[in-house]
């Protein structure tokens, strides 16, 4: 988890109840736990188990990506902006610890 | 590689064809038989000359709204200044030649009960076995603010034509030191490595003519066909040059400005170019939708045996159109599913045994004068599915010594000289 997470929001200041379209995307390897190394031995298992989304103290939900999900997870998703607040996105993998992202969404 | 494999497999269809063509064996009445073909490319020029070679007594009947036919391949060479505009087009008299009637004119409509096919001459023509072969069609909607109005300012080039042209004309106005952006689609689409030779391409061009300049690639992808070989062949003959942006890197364009010659990625960066190359994502051409053999992707589903299509019996496609994944989507491609294409229809109208279903694949790019690369693969039917023949394929060795490249950009170009040969005769 070399480089920080990359977001984009469909615009920072939307009006009460205005759809805002997110996109998030990180480095990650996605080891399966499948493949084997140079010597044949497989390699640890590595995968973001959980994905959440929050707007301030709202869950906006959650995802828990499989083994199937390839490297680089990249995400796309909208909400209705109903209050000001910090969306805060969390990816938890099973070694790391947890990397997070951060945008201020404020009413207009 | 594999020469020998693809030469066997490809003589045992050509014995397969000898045999369909003996008049003795053909049955009484199956000569009347009319097969239509629309589009006069790669699949359906070849699959118009191997059906009439398979079946003399067969009406054979090409629609094609160009006199002359220009090639995607090698119109990357054209744009280098390496090629001529007119040494990419083809002409129909070979076709004609052979008894072949060929029609230009644009096809509106399938009436696939009916078994009619309509043409924007008001025409309507009956056919016994419709053959479709359109190529592909740029999805307008797909990427917000690249329309068909976009594509004057911005052009695709991916149809070789006035866009082809048009992204010439604007690399020669262009000052030194300007930027070249291309924006590069997700699989699947024509021609797998034409954007990245089209980079070297135009690199030949501006260090030549403007060696400030720079090209950069944004791409909705991360992996690409020959990746290792170009990003190799790139940094040898052009330095730093070219600049390639994959998808884990925000390579992927989601808005074009075609007027401000700006495009946006996912995540917000935004890119200005001097010249604006926009190649959008694809789908089969307009009339097989019309003939309703597309699916939800847009492309064509058919049957890994004969290229017959999967939703209308009588019905075949070929080329970039079809879905036929693991082949790509190939001038080769085309010309081998033509040929399996036209021996099926043949044998099935003349009451014979079908084909064995053999396919192979070859792609060569050039990435500067005696520098070549390639890529070749054989496959087969099985179970209803194509699957690559294994141990067929390959790409050119990673290490190799200039004389090796060299030899392969002159396979290239007889490569071009021979398949065009094959497909419009003279």
């Amino acid at each position: 988890m070399a480089k920080p997470p990359r977001i984009w929001v469909s615009n920072a200041k939307p009006a009460r109840g205005e759809i805002v379209r997110v996109r998030a995307q990180i480095e990650h390897q996605m080891e399966s736990g499948l493949r084997s190394d140079e010597a044949g031995r497989l390699r640890p298992r590595n995968i973001v188990r959980k994905f959440e989304a929050r707007l301030g103290q709202t869950l906006l939900f959650t995802w828990e990506p499989g083994i199937s999900i390839a490297q680089n997870p990249y995400i796309e998703f909208t909400f209705a902006a109903r209050d000001s607040g910090e969306l805060v996105m969390v990816w938890a993998d099973e070694k790391d610890p947890p990397l997070e992202a951060r945008k201020t969404i404020t009413l207009s | 590689m594999t020469g020998p494999t693809r030469r066997r497999v490809l003589g045992s269809l050509a014995a397969g064809g000898a045999s369909l063509a003996l008049p003795a064996m053909v049955r009484a009445g199956a000569g009347s038989a009319r097969v239509v073909i629309v589009g006069g490319g790669f699949g359906g020029a070849t699959a118009a000359r191997y059906l009439k070679r398979h079946a003399p007594q067969l009406q054979v009947t090409l629609i094609e709204p160009a006199p002359r036919f220009h090639t995607c391949p090698f119109s990357n060479l054209y744009l280098a200044g390496l090629r001529s505009w007119d040494s990419l087009g083809h002409g129909f008299e070979g076709l004609r030649g052979a008894g072949i009637d060929v029609i230009h004119a644009r096809a509106d409509d399938v009436d696939a009960s009916r078994r009619t096919l309509r043409l924007s001459t008001g025409q309507t023509l009956g056919w016994d076995r419709l053959v479709l072969s359109p190529g592909v069609d740029m999805r307008w909607d797909a990427l917000p603010g690249y329309d068909e109005a976009a594509a004057l300012l911005a052009p695709h080039a991916w149809k070789a034509g006035l866009q082809t042209q048009l992204l010439r004309r604007q690399m020669e106005a262009m000052a030194d030191g300007g930027s070249f952006v291309m924006v590069i689609p997700d699989n699947p689409f024509r021609c797998p490595p034409g954007p990245y030779e089209r980079a070297a391409m135009v690199a030949h061009y501006f260090k030549q003519h403007k060696p400030r300049s720079k090209i950069l690639l944004l791409d909705a992808k991360d992996n690409f066909s020959k990746k290792g070989l170009f990003l190799q062949g790139w940094k040898a003959l052009y330095g730093d040059m070219i600049e390639w942006v994959g998808l884990a890197d925000d390579g992927r364009v989601t808005r074009v400005d075609a007027k401000a010659l700006t495009v946006e990625t996912a995540f917000g960066q935004v890119h200005k170019a001097a010249v604006l190359n926009v190649i959008p994502p694809q789908k089969a051409g307009f009339i097989a939708e019309r003939a309703g053999v597309v699916d939800a992707s847009g492309w064509v589903p058919v049957k890994a045996e004969s290229f017959e299509t999967r939703q209308v019996a009588g019905i075949y496609a070929l080329g970039d159109a079809t879905l036929a994944a693991p082949m790509p989507k190939s001038a080769f491609v085309a010309n081998t599913q033509a040929k399996l294409a036209a021996a099926t229809i043949a044998a099935d109208l003349l009451g014979r045994a079908p084909p064995a279903a053999f396919y192979a694949n070859t792609c060569y790019s050039l990435i500067g004068p005696g520098y070549g690369i390639s890529v070749a693969g054989v496959y087969r039917a099985e179970d209803g599915r194509i699957i690559e023949v294994p141990g067929s394929g390959g790409v050119s060795p990673s290490d190799a010594e200039a004389a090796f490249r060299a030899d392969e950009a002159a396979y290239g170009a007889s490569w071009y000289a021979a398949i065009c040969t094959d497909t419009w005769g003279a």
